[in-house]
Formats: structure tokens, C-alpha cells, sequence
């Protein structure tokens, strides 16, 4: 009896799967012929602008070729007729495949669900999907494959941080050649320059930016921490006095949706209270369930559901009662995805361990868990055993601007004169750029002195980031992690001189170091 | 052993090609040309990866020591030099003394020693350390230890020690390089000072012609910097007439300082085959964007810009540059220079740049560098057309109206 319903959910299951997948690529599919359709609508009306007689180019690779006039009009014409008979179509098919997914039958599908709990999750009504593609046997790791509207990440990820819609002086083009499948931007300082208004006009991040990947934005609210003394929290939101001209800017869960709206980014967050994480009291308990009354007014304010996903942020301090009350009360919410928040603040790190331990024990598998402010090579590669999926931190790349390289034993100061001499690249087993063409000493001779050196040690600490990060998902898959976590940590730590935090939390979910 | 030779010669204006260069003999190279300007052998802001989108990136790189020489140790490791040592390829190298962007400070050379400036401070460089730099190195041209320690105001006295000192370290580079090298002393480039005064300018021009080297270099009228770009070239025109003609004239000649375009072509006029792109570099240091004109017989049209904008000035443009900090760009979302198909116009726009350049991120640098040098190598292409076609004066009168107009607001 329970094997055939097994087998029966099985056929179910599969079928409900590639539905799923039919539908996911639809969707995309969709959501790429409305770009195309925005675009040749510009097309055609800078053509209708123009007098008779000037001349139209196409570009055609390197080459602009000279198109006549009325043909470029008549062809962005047909061009649009049938971009809207794609999208007709696709529509269709849209709808047909909702209605055939509800048709499953609500018990089978539920019971399914509930048997592939934790192997397969698809949210069709948020702008993601996870998927879970292998699972440590001995932590709480695993490998997901997270669809976002404009890119596929795979988890566990570092995300780098380029605040200001750039990522410090590296091309777009750049990232993605070495594999960066997600970046993030900072929300307070791109509502503050360029505003929304012109993100807006200028058709959102993505596009301004030239980055064809997933972006997250933050909210502005961790921006509360590192500029108290110019910030007045209350419950309407919160007021800063601006660095930049002193003007007077009023944050709001409904502005800060506002302005992530404009930037367009793949996943925002939510305006959340943040304490700094040294703090105790009831300041904390006020923080955390006014970020649960928050995340209901972005929920309320977010407006474009439909490709943005809106994350929702764990607060509680360093309480476990707090935190898994916000986790109770934040998992009620149909978010897409959960970010702890309120640590990396300069807290005990056995504290820090501890509250990321119960999170991930409480939050809901099939969702992803971005862990905020966390980028150190230790913190990344103990977090991902802990069950975290996402991370960002700018160490890596503020670091590189004063010519610090990071390797697999630490870092490299490069402006040391150890180096003067030094023939042998940042590291021998990195694949980046700089690692293929510069010697230490080519670098030492440049950094703090030419921007380049910046460039290059930032492509190489994002480099050596993406690339622990792939190291971290191949031994998950190939369920080898504490194998790698135990080695990770020796070439880190040669004399055993382990962080007691990094031992605890380790030997929590099971791995013992050599 | 590298071969130049003079195709025509009019107006003064001098087109010419250098050919047989060391390892590649498939490629030439035509005069008037621009060599790449940069910083530590580097082009300044752009990684390797980042300079190749630049389309027709000149052979010869210019690479100004007095940002390596305190590295001296580390190159000579390198078995091509610096070569080797700043992944450089396989372009033609020509090393200088002093970096035309960046000030010399006068006052500090002494009758051993010539005195350069890196961020790590001054360094004096005598004649065996020259040799031992270019032992290092290994430059394919290398313009010989100068005093150029001279402008306008320069005494007399001061100007002829300036001139006999470099003939007198050039004869000693010569000696010891031989001995060490022979080739290397083939590389040589003579240098040619003698301020504002002209007798000592043709002794100079005289005197060094007669030695043994691979080209001439000018300098002597003022001192390195920025400050270059915006001097009264009437008087430098005339002297380097004067010098110019007591040359040989089948061997190149360089003169490094800051070259906004009228200023190429009158000395390009006075006989100057080459140059270096540290004019786009200061520009792209202020942050501006370089928009002249050069297309002497081209009708202006609208194009189209990738991000559904288009070019809306109007076809005559004045000044030679954008100011990106102006805040009138920040809703402007054409590209920097309509029908400009560099790497940066065909991505950016001038919006994202302002802002780049307002929140002094270093994209900024990034993205005008690309645009600024890839502008300019295409003026010196322009330069070349305009020779070929017999309408250089052509050239000269667009250019000459584009320049001094204050910008239209």
C-alpha cells in the first residue's frame, strides 16, 4: 500500500517537475521578449524622431553599416508585430500551464511536497526557484541551484559588493568571466546618487550598469549602524542626515521598496531595525519585532513581485528566544528567501556561531538562507556547514585596494619588501588573470602607487572567493566536505592554532579537525 | 636591425614607416604615430585584459622608468627585461628618463647625475646606471641619459652645460653599452637639448647627429607635466625648423610632452614623426571625455546608440572635450561621442560615467581611459588618412576650429 501511493507520488512528482520546468522557461522566455520589446519600441521611436533623409546605422558587430531609412522603420515595425505575437502565444501557454499544475490534485501534490521536502522545492508565484542539488551527510551543507530572473546561481555563494552600481573598477564583462553569477549594491547610496527617479528612466541597475546577471540590493538599513550618529529610528521608518550635502532623508519600508523597485535588483531585502549586534536589551527585542512589522509594510509596498524577490531579514541579536521568535513569526509570511541579520557586527564570534546554528535549524529548507556580511575564508567555509547558502562582504575587495592578496594559507601584503623579489604569482594554483601574467614583484612595484594594482588584486580576491566557493559546492556534491573543511582549515591554520569558535561550530554539525 | 624610411615629406610634414622590427617582420609601422603612453609599462587604469578592447592599439609602448627604476633588481631577473616583467608582449619598447604626465621638479641635476621622481621619491640616475638600466631592461629604443632641465627663462650658461653634459654622457653611454652590448648601443636614441637658444640647439642638433644612434629625441623647451599641453608652441615651431634641418633625415624623431591635437600637427608642421598618448591620460585624469572632431572630409550623421539614445549635439562641435562631472550629463543616456564604436560608447553611457565620476568610483578612470586613448590612436589614424589624401590642411582647419572655444552650456 505505502509503496504503490510511493510510485503513484513518483509519476505525480515527475510530472509536476518538468511542468514546472516547462513553465520556469516560459516564464523566462516571457520576461526576455518584453526586454526585446521595450527595446525596439525605443528603436522605433528615436526613428520616428528622426528628419527625412539622416542617415541610420546598424551596428553590425565592430561595424556600423549604413541602413536605409524607411527599411530600418518598416523593419523595427515587424520586428514589434511579431515580438507581441511571441508574447501572445507564451501567454497562453502560461496560463495553460497553471491551470494543468493546479490540476495535479491538491492532496497528491501536498503529500508529494511533503515527501520531496528538501529535494526539490519551485515557488512559481515568487521570482525564484531553488533546487536542491546534493546535501553534506555529515553537515547541514548543500548545494542548491537558484533560479533567479536573470541568472542561475549556484549555491552556496559569495556574492561581491560593488555599492555604488560598480564593482571598484572592474568591468561588468570582467565578473562574469570569472564566473560571478551574482553581485550586490547598496540601496542607501543609490537612492541617495543617482536616485530613483533616473534609475527609473535609465530602465533599473541591470541595464545602467551593463551587468546582464543577478543582483541584491540591502535595504539601506545596515547603513543605521555605521551612521547612528546621524540617524533618528522611529516607527515610521528611519531619518538620516545625508554625508554627502546634509540634507534631511526619510527611510521608510515604503521608500526603501521604492528604491529597490527603481534599482530592479533579482532579490531585495527588507528595511529591517538594525541594533548593532554588541547590543543587549530591550532595544533588541524592540528591534526585532518592529522588522516583523516592517517586512509586513514591504511585503505591502513591494511592487514588482513578479521579478523581484523580497527577502525577508532574522533579527533577535545574540537571544536564541528572540531569534526563533522571528523566525516564527517571519516564516508565516510567504517570503522567498530568509537573510540573517543584525551579526558581523563586531560581536563574539561564539556568539555569531550560535545564532547562524539555530537560524538554519528553524528556517524552512526549501528557501534560501543569505547569510549578511559574512566573506572571510574561515566564516564562509564554516557558515556553508552550518546549512547558509548566500553571503556578501567587501573585505575582499577593500582589501585588495591596499594591496592585500588572499591565498589559500591567508594573505599576502604585497607591499612588503618580501616581495621585491618575488617571481612567483599570488598563488600558482590560481587560474585568474593576475595569477596568469603578474609575478609578486610585478605587483609590489605597482600597488598603492597605480590603480591597476587595484584591478588586479581585486579580480584575483574575487577570483580566489568564486573559486573557495566552488571548491565548497564540489565537495558537498561529491559528500567529501569534512575531508575539505579539515585540510581547509590546516593549510589556514599550519600549527593548529584553530579559532576555539571555528572548533565548536564545527564539531556541531559533526566534523572534527585533524 | 629596426629600418626607417621616409615616404613623402610636405609642408614640412613628414610620413614615413618603420619597418624590420627585432622578432616581428611582418608588421610596419607608419609615421606619424602615436606610441602607448605608460605608467610602471602598464597602461594607466587598464589591465591587460581591459587595453586589448582597444582596436588598433599602436606596436611601440613608451614606457617613461622613473616609476620602475627602484625596481631595478626585480627586472633583472627577468631574462626579457621588462619585457618579461610587466607582461608587455610583443610590442616595440621605448624607454625614456622622464614621464611627460607627471612634473619634474627643476633644479636637481648636477653634472653626474640627472634627477627623476617616482612615488616613492627621487632617484639620481648617472650614466653607468643608465647602462645598467637599459642592461636590465632591455629596451628596442631607449633615449639616452638628458639634462633637460631647461625652458624659456633658462640662462645661457645653464642652457649650453645642459647641452654638452648630454653630448658628453651620450659619448660614455655609448663607450660602455658597446663594451657590455654592442646591440644596445644601436637602440640608442640621441637626445637633442639646448633651450631657446638656437645656436646651441643646431650645435646639439649637429654634434648628435653624428653619433651612432637609432633616432632623435627633442626636449629642452620646458619641463615635464600636465602644464606642457598648454604651451605657446610659436617660438618652439620656429627653433625646431631651424634644428630639424641639420638631422639626417631617414632617422625617426620623437618628442614626449603632453599633446593636445593642434598641437601635434604644428609639430608634426616642424618635422616630428612621433609621439605618446599621455595627452588622453591627463585628459582622462580630469575627468573629461575627448569629443574633437577629426573627420576632415566626413559628413556628420545621427546614429543610433545602443541604449536607444542619440547623438544630440549638433554637427559642429566646439572644445575638445566633455566634462564628466558636469551634472547635465546625469540624465544624459547617449554615449560619450556619437558614432564612436570604442568599447566604452558602446556600452556606457555618459550618465552611468557621471555618476561613476561624481562617486569618484574608479570605473571612471576605467571607462574614459578606454574611450579617451581610443579616441586619440583614431585621430592619429586621421592624422596618417590626411597625409595620404593631400588634405592635411584640411585636418589642420577643423582642428584649429575646435580649439580655445569655450565649451557650449
Amino acid at each position: 500500500m505505502a509503496e504503490g501511493l510511493q510510485k503513484r507520488l513518483q509519476t505525480e512528482y515527475e510530472k509536476l517537475k518538468s511542468v514546472q520546468k516547462d513553465y520556469q522557461k516560459y516564464v523566462t522566455t516571457r520576461q526576455q521578449l518584453d526586454a526585446q520589446l521595450q527595446e525596439n519600441t525605443l528603436v522605433k521611436e528615436e526613428l520616428d524622431n528622426l528628419e527625412d533623409g539622416a542617415n541610420v546605422y546598424k551596428m553590425m558587430g565592430p561595424v556600423l553599416v549604413k541602413q536605409d531609412q524607411t527599411e530600418a522603420k518598416s523593419n523595427v515595425q515587424k520586428r514589434i508585430e511579431y515580438i507581441n505575437g511571441e508574447l501572445k502565444r507564451h501567454e497562453t501557454i502560461i496560463k495553460d500551464l497553471e491551470t494543468c499544475g493546479s490540476k495535479q490534485g491538491k492532496d497528491d501534490y501536498e503529500e508529494s511536497q511533503t515527501l520531496a521536502a528538501g529535494k526539490i522545492q519551485t515557488m512559481a508565484k515568487h521570482a525564484l526557484s531553488l533546487k536542491i542539488l546534493g546535501e553534506c551527510s555529515t553537515t547541514k551543507a548543500r548545494v542548491c541551484q537558484l533560479t533567479l530572473p536573470h541568472q542561475v546561481v549556484d549555491t552556496p555563494v559569495f556574492m561581491p559588493v560593488g555599492t555604488q552600481g560598480t564593482l571598484k573598477g572592474i568591468l561588468p564583462e570582467q565578473l562574469e568571466d570569472l564566473g560571478c553569477q551574482i553581485m550586490l549594491s547598496n540601496t542607501y547610496h543609490l537612492g541617495h546618487r543617482p536616485g530613483p527617479e533616473l534609475l527609473t528612466q535609465a530602465g533599473g541597475l541591470h541595464n545602467w550598469m551593463r551587468w546582464n546577471r543577478a543582483l541584491l540590493t540591502d535595504s539601506g538599513g545596515f547603513q543605521m549602524v555605521s551612521l547612528l550618529k546621524l540617524a533618528e529610528i522611529t516607527e515610521q521608518g528611519v531619518k538620516f542626515e545625508s554625508p554627502h550635502d546634509g540634507s534631511e532623508m526619510m527611510l521608510t519600508p515604503e521608500e526603501s521598496m521604492r528604491i529597490q523597485n527603481s534599482i530592479g535588483a533579482d532579490i531585495m531585502m527588507q528595511l529591517d531595525d538594525v541594533v548593532s549586534s554588541t547590543t543587549s536589551g530591550p532595544r533588541v527585542e524592540e528591534a526585532m519585532h518592529r522588522s516583523i512589522r516592517w517586512l509586513d509594510r514591504c511585503i505591502k509596498a513591494h511592487k514588482n513581485t513578479s521579478k523581484q524577490n523580497l527577502f525577508a531579514i532574522v533579527q533577535g541579536g545574540l537571544d536564541e528566544t528572540l531569534r526563533n521568535q522571528c523566525i516564527e513569526e517571519m516564516t508565516k509570511r510567504d517570503v522567498p528567501g530568509f537573510a540573517i541579520g543584525g551579526l558581523s557586527g563586531g560581536e563574539e564570534k561564539q556568539h555569531f556561531w550560535k545564532m547562524v546554528n539555530i537560524s538554519t535549524d528553524s528556517l524552512p529548507k526549501e528557501k534560501p538562507r543569505y547569510l549578511m556580511g559574512v566573506g572571510y575564508a574561515v566564516d564562509l567555509v564554516v557558515c556553508s556547514a552550518l546549512g547558509c547558502d548566500m553571503f556578501d562582504c567587501v573585505f575582499p575587495t577593500r582589501t585588495a585596494r591596499f594591496g592585500t592578496a588572499l591565498v589559500p594559507s591567508g594573505q599576502l601584503q604585497l607591499k612588503k619588501e618580501v616581495y621585491a623579489n618575488d617571481t612567483r604569482p599570488i598563488d600558482d594554483n590560481c587560474e585568474c588573470l593576475t595569477c596568469r601574467n603578474y609575478s609578486r614583484a610585478y605587483l609590489h612595484s605597482i600597488v598603492t602607487k597605480e590603480t591597476i594594482a587595484c584591478h588586479l588584486v581585486t579580480l584575483h580576491n574575487v577570483a580566489y572567493q568564486l573559486n573557495l566557493m566552488k571548491y565548497v559546492r564540489k565537495s558537498i556534491m561529491e559528500d567529501t566536505l569534512p575531508k575539505f573543511i579539515q585540510n581547509f582549515m590546516l593549510e589556514q591554520f599550519p600549527h593548529k592554532q584553530y579559532p576555539q569558535w571555528a572548533v565548536d561550530a564545527l564539531s556541531t554539525v559533526g566534523v572534527t579537525l585533524l | 636591425m629596426m629600418k626607417f624610411v621616409v615616404r613623402s615629406s610636405r609642408n614640412g610634414v613628414r610620413s614615413g614607416v618603420i619597418t624590420e622590427l627585432p622578432g616581428r617582420p611582418d608588421v610596419t609601422i607608419e609615421t606619424p604615430m602615436c606610441m602607448v603612453y605608460s605608467r610602471t609599462g602598464s597602461v594607466p587604469h587598464l589591465t591587460p585584459d581591459v587595453a586589448s578592447k582597444i582596436d588598433g592599439t599602436p606596436l611601440i609602448t613608451h614606457i617613461p622608468i622613473n616609476s620602475l627604476i627602484g625596481h631595478l633588481s626585480a627586472v633583472k631577473q627577468c631574462k626579457k627585461g621588462i619585457r618579461d616583467f610587466a607582461v608587455l608582449g610583443d610590442t616595440l619598447l621605448y624607454g625614456s628618463l622622464q614621464d611627460p604626465a607627471e612634473p619634474v621638479f627643476p633644479g636637481k641635476n648636477d653634472k653626474h647625475s640627472v634627477a627623476v621622481w617616482s612615488k616613492g621619491g627621487r632617484i639620481s640616475v648617472n650614466p653607468e646606471m643608465y647602462v645598467e638600466v637599459q642592461e636590465a631592461f632591455k629596451f628596442d629604443w631607449f633615449a639616452a641619459l638628458s639634462d633637460g632641465d631647461t625652458d624659456k627663462q633658462t640662462s645661457r650658461k645653464r642652457v649650453r652645460k645642459s647641452v654638452d653634459r648630454t653630448l658628453q654622457w651620450l659619448d660614455e653611454s655609448i663607450e660602455k653599452l658597446q663594451k657590455s652590448d654592442v646591440q644596445s648601443s644601436e637602440r640608442l636614441f640621441g637626445v637633442l637639448e639646448g633651450g631657446f637658444e638656437i645656436d646651441q640647439r643646431v650645435h646639439s642638433a649637429k654634434e648628435t647627429a653624428l653619433r651612432p644612434v637609432a633616432g632623435f629625441c627633442i626636449e629642452g623647451f620646458n619641463t615635464a607635466g600636465p602644464e606642457t599641453e598648454k604651451v605657446d608652441f610659436t617660438e618652439i615651431k620656429s627653433i625646431l625648423h631651424e634644428t630639424l634641418t641639420h638631422l639626417p633625415s631617414e632617422k625617426p624623431r620623437i618628442m614626449h610632452q603632453v599633446w593636445p591635437p593642434h598641437l601635434v600637427l604644428e609639430a608634426l608642421e616642424a618635422g616630428i614623426d612621433i609621439f605618446d598618448s599621455s595627452f588622453p591620460y591627463i585628459v582622462t585624469e580630469r575627468n573629461a571625455a575627448l569629443i574633437f572632431d577629426f573627420k576632415y572630409n566626413g559628413t556628420r550623421s545621427q546614429v543610433i546608440k545602443p541604449n536607444g539614445g542619440s547623438d544630440s549635439e549638433s554637427a559642429t562641435r566646439v572644445g575638445y572635450e566633455i566634462d564628466l562631472k558636469d551634472k547635465r550629463f546625469e540624465s544624459d543616456f547617449s554615449g560619450l561621442l556619437a558614432g564612436c564604436s570604442c568599447y566604452t560608447c558602446r556600452n556606457f553611457t555618459r550618465s552611468y560615467i557621471c555618476h561613476l565620476v561624481n562617486t569618484r568610483e574608479l570605473l571612471a578612470s576605467v571607462l574614459l581611459m578606454i574611450h579617451n586613448v581610443h579616441h586619440y590612436f583614431e585621430f592619429f589614424r586621421h592624422i596618417r588618412l590626411s597625409i595620404q589624401e593631400d588634405k592635411f590642411l584640411e585636418l589642420l582647419k577643423l582642428i584649429n576650429s575646435q580649439r580655445n572655444v569655450p565649451e557650449k552650456t
